[in-house]
């Protein structure tokens, strides 16, 4: 097998299939398309005893899709910023590496880690404490 | 006992609150070091007392747990050291000692002659205490058989009131036991019987759902009156009242319904006839175990705003099936967030070994041929 080159730039995944995976896999979220960013709303439930939380992925390829909760509002703890989120509360759900346009398929990746950090999130609310694992920054830049 | 599916996966409301709620009640129960330190400590006083020279030797004491430890609904005090409640029985017609305190006075000075326990041993009202300096003591209760009486009554020394007591803590123990077998025939009994303990709860997924319920109304009485405590309805009335109401409920949530349900209904008929509600022995119908709001109207009313609320705050968990986390938290306090912690670290423990995957509806289920697992992650930190 030809050793890829590191300087050539695989295409993203087409739009289509993402858009296919999506319906396929989150049948209930629905979308809207703004040229070449494309977003979908839907609903997660992690538990039974879990909040019901409208979140949004915004997606325009090749960069990593944008989450972020619409509903219920992600109030956290008095005094402590969330763990694992950007600034506007977008979640923060995989390193850099852990996204790639080419192979990566939101709907079978990136919505199912939403529901784990939710219901990470839910247990740090009422504990303090992160369970889910994961990495701090080293620098300002995440993934 | 089958461990798949994991209990956390339940795609049940209340199972999963269930579940959570019997990692409380193994964080509220006494562990199991303690209890071990307990028997050891209760075993040598026992032995204690029945050497050679000990005045109860001829009696053939009987040293046994009564109350919480007899009846595994022991809750860790919120703040101050625990008490264990034990029996010293004497095969002794009670009449024999002419006055009631002659006995707690008697076991009060054996127990000072000891080098052991003198430091250690205070006479209170009906028992002697026996203090050791890791938060812990163990009540003593003297006492002399009732043979006028048929069953297993017992006749304790009450000192304020210079006089005999009526006490029958191997009845009351049998009566609780009966109560807590009672089997609900509606098929509520099946409810936990789906729930599948991990394997640290197993002590608690041995006990009956109204032993749950009893741990949970004690502690949820140390949360509400923890600033003022001797408001605060004493151990014996939650637990009597408990077990009267109890309907055989096989989860614990639905227990603790029925319960809170049955005595707001009870107090509410007694506020109509312009009364207070009796809680009576019930191995002893002369024995009103209430008797103190008599004396403390203050905490009869405390008593029934605290249930009231209780009531409604729990009718709003259930009917709210969801998030109910910090509503947990503020009936019973800390405990509720080692159980979320443990759920949490479960899930995480499965994530790693890549057992989980996520439903259609966003819900986490255990990955199986048709939903696949999740691929790893890695969860990043935040831009400052």
């Amino acid at each position: 097998m030809a050793k890829r080159n590191k300087f050539f730039k695989q295409q993203p995944l087409p739009l289509a299939e993402q858009l296919r995976q999506m319906k396929l896999h989150w049948p209930e979220f629905s979308r809207s398309i703004d040229r070449s960013r494309v977003s979908w709303i839907g609903r997660l439930t992690p538990t039974e005893m879990s909040d019901t939380y409208t979140v949004r992925v915004t997606y325009t390829a090749p960069l990593r899709p944008v989450v972020e909760v619409i509903s219920p509002e992600l109030k956290g703890r008095p005094g402590e910023r969330i763990p694992h989120t950007f600034p506007g509360k977008k979640l923060c759900l995989h390193l850099h590496e852990e996204w790639d346009a080419a192979n990566t398929i939101i709907a079978t990746t990136v919505v199912k880690w939403a529901a784990l950090w939710l219901f990470f999130y839910e247990a740090w609310v009422i504990t303090g404490k992160w369970e889910g694992g994961g990495h701090e920054p080293p620098t300002k830049r995440g993934g | 006992m089958a461990v798949s599916p994991a209990p956390y996966f339940t795609e049940d409301f209340s199972i999963r609150l269930d579940n959570l709620l019997f990692i409380v009640c193994e964080e509220l129960q006494i562990s199991g070091t303690r209890y071990r330190l307990a028997e050891e400590r209760y075993h040598a006083i026992a032995r204690y007392l029945e050497a050679d020279g000990s005045p109860f030797n001829r009696y053939k004491p009987e040293i046994y747990p009564q109350g919480s430890m007899r009846l595994n609904t022991t809750v860790k005090p919120v703040k101050g050291p625990h008490d264990l409640d034990f029996v010293l029985q004497l095969s002794v017609h009670y009449e024999l000692y002419r006055d009631p305190l002659k006995l707690i006075n008697s076991l009060y000075e054996y127990m000072c002659q000891s080098g052991l326990y003198r430091l250690m041993t205070t006479k209170m009202n009906r028992c002697v205490r026996v203090e050791y300096k890791d938060d812990f003591y163990m009540d003593i209760v003297p006492a002399c058989c009732n043979p006028d009486v048929p069953g297993t009554c017992l006749m304790v020394p009450d000192r304020q009131a210079k006089d005999w007591k009526d006490s029958n803590p191997k009845g009351y123990a049998t009566w609780f036991d009966r109560k807590a077998l009672v089997v609900a025939s509606d098929g509520s009994a099946q409810i936990m019987a789906k729930a599948q303990p991990i394997p640290e709860q197993q002590a608690v997924a041995e006990k009956r759902p109204l032993q749950l319920a009893v741990q949970l109304f004690k502690r949820w009485r140390d949360v509400r009156y923890t600033d003022e405590p001797e408001l605060g309805p004493i151990s014996i009335v939650l637990t009597t009242l408990a077990a009267d109401y109890y309907g055989g409920e096989g989860s614990v949530s639905q227990a603790l319904n029925t319960v809170l349900r049955k005595i707001v209904g009870r107090i509410d008929e007694a506020d109509a006839e312009r009364r207070r509600v009796l809680v009576l022995n019930p191995t002893n119908g002369n024995e009103d175990l209430s008797e103190r709001w008599d004396e403390y109207p203050e905490r009869y009313t405390a008593f029934k705003a605290g249930i009231r609320e209780f009531q409604r705050q729990w009718s709003t968990v259930l009917a709210k099936k969801g998030n109910v986390s910090t509503d947990l938290e503020k009936l019973f306090g800390e405990p509720v967030k080692k159980a979320y912690t443990m759920q949490a670290q479960r899930v995480q423990k499965d994530r790693s070994t890549s057992s989980l995957g996520i439903s259609g509806s966003g819900m986490i289920v255990p990955a199986t041929s048709s939903i696949p697992a999740v691929p790893r992650n890695t969860f990043y930190g935040e831009e400052k």
